[in-house]
C-alpha cells in the first residue's frame, strides 16, 4: 500500500468527506460546465499526485465521455422505448458524477488508521466508530469464508439453478460463521482494554495540511461560481 | 423497565452484521441496473436481507442497534457517492424504526417486523433523491430538441405517485422477507444456538 499519509497533497478523510458533501449540491443545482470541468480536473490532479495515474486519466475520459454522450441524446429518440431507457442510465450517471468521483477518490486514498483517527479527532461517538474499524476488520475474513461456501457447496453439487435453496444454503453457514468470528474479535478486543476511558493514542495521527483548505476553497468557489455563472 | 447499554460485544456484533447486511444488499442491488427494475430494488433488498436483519434483531434486544446499522450503510453509500439526501433521509427513518422496536421492548417479533418493514425504506432515499432532481433532469435531456412525449414518459416512471408505491413495495418486501427470517431462526439458528 502506498504511504498516502506522508504525501502533502493527500487531505485527510474530514475534508473528503466534507467534499462529498457539498458537491451534493451540484446534483440539485445547474453549474456551468466549465466550472463543472474544473472540479473534476481538480479531483484528477489530486488522484495524479498521489501516484493514482491511471485513475486520474479514467476520470476525466469518463466525464467527457457522458458530457458528450448527454447533450447528443435526442439523436436516439427514433429507437424504441426500450433502448431509450438504458440511456437514461447514462443521463443519472452524469447527474451525480461530480459527487462519485469525489468518492471515489475518498474510497481509493484514505486507509484505515487514517479514517479512524479522524473519527477521534471530531469526536464521533464509540457507538459508531467502534462498528466502523470492525467493518473494516472483519472484511477480509469475510471474503474469505465466502470463498468456503462456495467451494464447499460446489464439492456437494448445489448450483445456482435452483436460487432459493442455493441462497439458503450460501447465508445460513455465512450467519452462523460470521457470529462466530463477531465473539472472537469481541474477546480480542476487550483483551486489549478497548473499553478502558483514557484517551487513545493512535499510530496514526491526522494533521490538517495546506491542501485541505486549498481542496475546500478551491471547490466551493467552483460550485458558487458555477451557480451565479 | 431499565434499559441495558450497548457493550463491546454488542457493538463488534453491529459491526460485523452491517457488512453482511450491506453484501447481500449489493448483491441484490445488480438487478437495479435496468432502469424499470431499479424502482423495485427496495423491495427485493427488503425481502433478501430479512434473514439478516431478523437474526440481527434477536441477538441484540437493546435500544441503538438497528439505528447504528442503518446510518453506518447510509455513510457508505454517501462516501460511494451520493448526495447528502440519503443521510437526513435515513436518520429520520431510522428514529421511526427504533420508536416502534421500542414499543414492542425489542423482543416481540410484530414490533420487530414493523421496526424492520420502516428500516428497510431507507434506501428508498437514493431514488428519492434522483426525484427530487427531476428539474435539472428535465432540463439535461431535454437540452437539444427532444421529443416531447418521451420526456413526458419519463416523467411518468419518476414522479412522487410512483415514489410512494415504491415505498409500499419496501414494506411489503421487507413483512415478507421478515416472514422468511424467522422461518429460518426457527429451523436453523435456535438450533445451533446462535439466537
Amino acid at each position: 500500500m502506498p504511504a498516502f499519509q506522508d504525501n502533502p497533497y493527500n487531505p485527510n478523510p474530514i475534508t473528503k468527506m466534507c467534499i462529498i458533501i457539498l458537491l451534493g449540491f451540484t446534483v440539485f443545482h445547474q453549474v456551468n460546465i466549465y466550472f463543472e470541468w474544473g472540479i473534476i480536473l481538480l479531483i484528477s490532479f489530486l488522484f495524479y499526485k498521489n501516484g493514482l495515474k491511471k485513475e486520474a486519466l479514467k476520470n476525466a475520459a469518463f466525464f467527457a465521455a457522458f458530457s458528450c454522450i448527454v447533450p447528443n441524446i435526442g439523436i436516439i429518440k427514433n429507437m424504441n422505448s426500450f433502448i431509450m431507457m438504458f440511456f437514461i442510465v447514462f443521463v443519472i450517471c452524469r447527474m451525480i458524477y461530480l459527487p462519485y468521483s469525489a468518492g471515489k477518490f475518498f474510497i481509493r486514498t484514505s486507509d484505515v488508521g487514517s479514517i479512524i483517527s479522524s473519527m477521534d479527532k471530531i469526536k464521533v461517538p464509540q457507538n459508531i466508530s467502534i462498528p466502523i474499524a470492525v467493518m473494516f476488520r472483519f472484511f477480509p475474513s469475510f471474503k474469505e469464508e465466502w470463498k468456503n461456501i462456495k467451494m464447499a457447496m460446489k464439492i456437494r453439487g448445489i448450483t445456482i439453478k435452483t436460487p432459493f435453496s442455493y441462497m439458503e444454503y450460501v447465508i445460513v453457514p455465512l450467519l452462523v460463521v460470521s457470529s462466530n468470528i463477531a465473539d472472537d474479535i469481541a474477546k480480542a478486543a476487550e483483551t486489549r482494554c478497548i473499553e478502558s476511558p483514557v484517551k487513545k493514542t493512535r499510530y496514526i495521527s491526522v494533521k490538517i495540511k495546506t491542501i485541505d483548505f486549498l481542496y475546500v476553497i478551491l471547490i466551493l468557489v467552483m460550485i458558487i461560481g458555477g451557480v451565479l455563472w | 423497565m431499565k434499559m441495558e447499554k450497548l457493550r463491546i460485544k454488542d457493538l463488534v456484533t453491529i459491526g460485523v452484521f452491517t457488512v453482511i447486511y450491506f453484501v447481500v444488499m449489493f448483491i441484490s442491488g445488480v438487478v437495479g441496473v435496468i432502469p424499470i427494475l431499479y424502482l423495485a430494488n427496495p423491495a427485493i433488498v427488503g425481502i433478501t436481507t430479512g434473514i439478516v436483519m431478523m437474526l440481527f434483531m434477536a441477538k441484540i434486544q437493546k435500544p441503538l442497534a438497528v439505528s447504528i446499522l442503518g446510518i453506518i450503510s447510509a455513510l457508505i453509500v454517501l462516501a460511494m457517492g451520493s448526495t447528502y439526501i440519503v443521510l437526513i433521509h435515513t436518520i429520520i427513518i431510522m428514529v421511526i424504526a427504533e420508536l416502534l422496536r421500542k414499543k414492542g421492548e425489542y423482543k416481540s417479533f410484530k414490533y420487530n417486523m414493523m421496526s424492520f418493514a420502516v428500516f428497510n425504506t431507507w434506501n428508498c432515499g437514493i431514488i428519492l433523491q434522483i426525484a427530487l432532481a427531476k428539474d435539472r433532469f428535465i432540463e439535461m435531456a431535454n437540452a437539444r430538441n427532444m421529443r416531447q412525449e418521451f420526456t413526458t414518459g419519463l416523467l411518468n416512471l419518476i414522479n412522487y405517485r410512483n415514489l410512494v408505491l415504491v415505498y409500499i413495495a419496501a414494506i411489503v418486501g421487507a413483512i415478507i422477507g421478515a416472514y422468511i427470517g424467522k422461518l429460518f431462526l426457527k429451523k436453523h439458528f435456535e438450533k445451533a444456538g446462535i439466537v
